[in-house]
């Protein structure tokens, strides 16, 4: 096989896996998924855009000709992350580096696989940049009357950078599966670091979605200028300024408060950003990537004795039932993924309460009565609908020979489901009260509400934690986040969870008014959910315990 | 039934107390499904099975707890060390205290384990966690031991080891045994009466010897390859380089 034939071959390999779910009619699906994505592009974001702008009359024409470079400077940075992040996110969470030595054997060099696995992936991801390309462009183009020629233009710069940022995030990608791979922690490392990096993504996305304004005017400043996206976004406005129909005090208004590099020093530092990487990736390929290099030193984690806690627990709770606990406990906390997923949900939950805070709606909620019912019922939401998620889902049994040993013993399901449940409840009390002090304290909030709170949002995080246990129960997942049962599990727990959520802050609501106690209301509020999720963990310990037929 | 596949049909069998059994079969046959109904796991759609004297279908604890099962593949705690993966089986059978650490020192140290006892499970091999898991198999010292392929993923060594471990737990506390396995030299050394198991029927059951010369084969290999039909046809090896 030819040099070409091996990353081909490779390309077409990871384009199948990532069309695995439109199984055999893969092609046809395709082909009709670029259709619509076509549709979406060329029809209907333009007519919407048009309807939704022409709203907005004199105000949005003052926008453009004074603001839109810092907005479009904001709006693409969180867009680059997201391109560059969410696949590497993606990738991360499935770390298997058992096909590189197939290929390896077989004389493929890494240069290949790099190719391979970029080209595989750029049919994908792709499509994806060509859903969100039209969402920067139309706004210009409709603003500054964009010519044809603009228009094509601009796409073709946003192809651009969007194909390196792709070809970034897979050289990231392979150089992190070569580095975890062999490792026997690879897959747990690598499914934290997939949690670990969405907040690069979900920092500037908040702040554009809450703090457009701010985001703006920092975006505005010099510092901007060492982002690639600002030389992409600044390249986008020089051509929608130059093949629009912006007047000229307009255009020197821009240029002057704006535009703090010429056309030649954004296109040329797009042109050698995008140059390098590619060499760049080529180049380190074979000694960045060095899978299999050698012999090399493998460190070898072992299990410390039990601490104070762990020993409370134990002899608290009886030696029999105090180990199976005991172990549920290390079993979860020593996965870094998990540790990872919690620390997710705080950022997540002390972002929300800031946004509540300080956000568009700062104003009506800065006052002392709306800020202690607003904050925890943003937080019990966030922190409720991400513990079904990350209690439940993956990790409740690791593999199906895992479930066949714990069902081999006497009553084992029972005591194994009360543990884990039980060790969950635990390791929920700092998943919920610490994001709710941290709220407390940043937002000034007394002790009493900032303790309602916390009390709160551990019953809804609770509730929410025994729907995603009983609804993994019932449809076992096992380690695998890529299956089917997996992506089922978490729309079902999240869609439960929200509900029973709705359901607990309109029960809340009432108590408030007809009780006028704030505390009590809060606490009687979160009842729904704590029922829903505690009648769902029993009816999935249940089903967990029955003899499937053979 | 697995879609269009019957996972067993007509089996009928009795296994005396304290006897090694061998139960062997092509892929498919049905032996994985068997050991799972016997010990409880799975319910048959028809039928009837006693275990140890329990009815598997009406007193699926009683039976549990009477046997002890090994698995086809590994399931264990990654982030446990073999100890306290031990531990954590003995809680759920409801053992504890310096009798279960007892065993788990004694057993971890016949299986070649305990250099290694405090490592979390994730740095083991393949044969390392396949021998912690014949440790918690025999954690709670069974009347009835299921093995599904026991020495799959063992060294020679460690293959024998097993052999000695179930020839000696067999002789000296009469623990029955039953195991799955596609080793047929495997079974000729360690069990006392085989069954072959081939579309849902035991088609041949007996002393290992007895079977051998019951089909004129010259070992057991060669017996099973008769009776399942798995010879191989040479002149067609190579035809796929055409």
């Amino acid at each position: 096989m030819s040099l070409r034939g091996r990353w081909w071959a490779i390309a077409k390999a990871e384009f199948l896996v990532r069309t695995s779910r439109l199984h055999r009619a893969r092609w046809i699906l395709y082909l009709l998924l670029v259709g619509a994505v076509l549709l979406w592009a060329l029809a209907i974001l333009p007519l919407v855009f048009s309807l939704l702008l022409s709203r907005f009359g004199d105000a949005f024409w003052l926008l453009v000709s004074t603001s839109l470079p810092g907005f479009m400077r904001s709006i693409m940075l969180p867009v680059w992350l997201f391109v560059l992040i969410i696949p590497l996110s993606n990738s991360l969470d499935n770390v298997k580096t058992d096909q590189w030595e197939i290929l390896f054997s077989s004389g493929v060099q890494t240069r290949d696989v790099l190719l391979g696995s970029f080209l595989g992936k750029l049919p994908v991801t792709g499509l994806l940049v060509a859903v969100l390309a039209p969402l920067v462009v139309y706004p210009f183009a409709y603003a500054y009357g964009v010519s044809v020629l603009g228009q094509v233009l601009m796409i073709t710069v946003l192809i651009l950078f969007s194909v390196s940022t792709i070809w970034l995030s897979n050289v990231l990608s392979t150089a992190l599966h070569a580095k975890i791979g062999e490792s026997p922690r690879g897959d747990d490392i690598g499914k934290a670091l997939s949690w670990g990096v969405v907040p690069i993504v979900a920092v500037p996305a908040f702040c554009v979605m809450y703090w457009m304004g701010s985001t703006a005017q920092m975006m505005g400043t010099e510092a901007s200028v060492l982002f690639p996206s600002t030389w992409c976004a600044d390249v986008l406005t020089w051509v929608a300024v130059y093949t629009g129909n912006l007047p000229a005090s307009s255009m020197m208004n821009l240029e002057a408060y704006w535009l703090s590099l010429s056309p030649m020093a954004d296109i040329v530092l797009l042109l050698l950003f995008t140059v390098l990487l590619f060499v760049g990736g080529f180049r380190a390929a074979d000694s960045v990537f060095a899978y299999g290099a050698g012999p090399r030193f493998k460190k070898i984690a072992q299990a410390g004795p039990d601490n104070i806690v762990l020993k409370f627990f134990r002899r608290l709770l009886g030696q029999n039932f105090g180990t199976v606990l005991v172990t549920s406990i290390k079993d979860y906390t020593r996965k870094l993924q998990n540790v990872a997923k919690i620390a997710y949900g705080f950022f997540l939950s002390v972002l929300m309460a800031l946004v509540m805070a300080f956000g568009p709606l700062g104003g009506p909620v800065g006052n002392r009565v709306w800020l202690p019912v607003i904050t925890p019922i943003i937080m019990g939401m966030m922190l409720g609908m991400l513990a079904g998620v990350i209690f439940g889902g993956v990790g409740l049994f690791d593999s199906r020979n895992q479930l066949w040993i714990v069902k081999s013993t006497p009553s084992g399901v029972r005591t194994f489901i009360t543990a884990r449940v039980v060790s969950y409840m635990l390791i929920a009390i700092p998943y919920a009260f610490v994001p709710s002090l941290i709220a407390g304290g940043l937002l000034n909030l007394s002790l009493s509400d900032t303790f309602s709170a916390m009390l709160y949002v551990y019953t809804v995080a609770l509730g929410c934690l025994w729907v995603g246990i009983g609804i993994t129960a019932l449809n076992p997942s096992y380690d695998s986040s890529s299956s089917s049962a997996f992506t089922v599990n978490t729309v079902v727990t999240i869609v439960i969870s929200m509900i029973t959520i709705i359901a607990s802050m309109l029960l809340g609501a009432v108590a408030a008014i007809r009780e006028g106690a704030f505390q009590l209301a809060l606490v009687l509020g979160s009842v729904p959910c704590f029922t829903v999720g505690l009648v769902i963990a029993v009816l999935g310990t249940m089903r967990l315990n029955y003899s499937e037929l053979a | 039934m697995f879609g269009s596949i019957q996972a067993v049909k007509d089996l009928s069998l009795t296994v005396m107390e304290g006897s090694r059994f061998g139960l062997l079969g092509p892929n498919g046959a049905g032996k994985t499904t068997t050991v799972r109904i016997l010990s409880g796991l799975l319910r048959q759609s028809s039928g009837t099975a006693t275990v140890c004297g329990f009815d598997v279908s009406k007193n699926r604890n009683r039976v549990k707890e009477a046997t002890g099962l090994l698995p086809e593949s590994p399931g264990l705690y990654s982030k446990l060390s073999a100890v306290e993966f031990l531990e954590f089986v003995g809680a759920l059978r409801r053992k504890g205290g310096e009798e279960l650490h007892r065993r788990i020192d004694s057993l971890l140290g016949i299986l070649g384990l305990e250099s290694r006892q405090n490592d979390l499970l994730e740095s083991y091999s393949s044969g390392m966690k396949q021998k912690v898991l014949v440790a918690s198999t025999l954690l709670h010292e069974p009347r009835l031991v299921f093995l599904d392929e026991p020495t799959s993923r063992l060294d020679p060594a460690a293959g024998v080891l097993v052999r000695d471990l179930i020839l000696a737990l067999a002789e000296e506390t009469n623990t029955t045994f039953f195991m799955c396995t596609h080793m047929t030299r495997f079974a000729e050394d360690s069990c006392d009466i085989i069954g072959i198991l081939n579309e849902g029927s035991l088609t041949t059951i007996g002393p290992p010897s007895e079977i051998v010369q019951q089909v004129g084969a010259k070992n057991l290999e060669d017996a099973y390859l008769r009776v399942v039909g798995g010879e191989v046809d040479r002149s067609k090896l190579l035809s796929w380089r055409k």
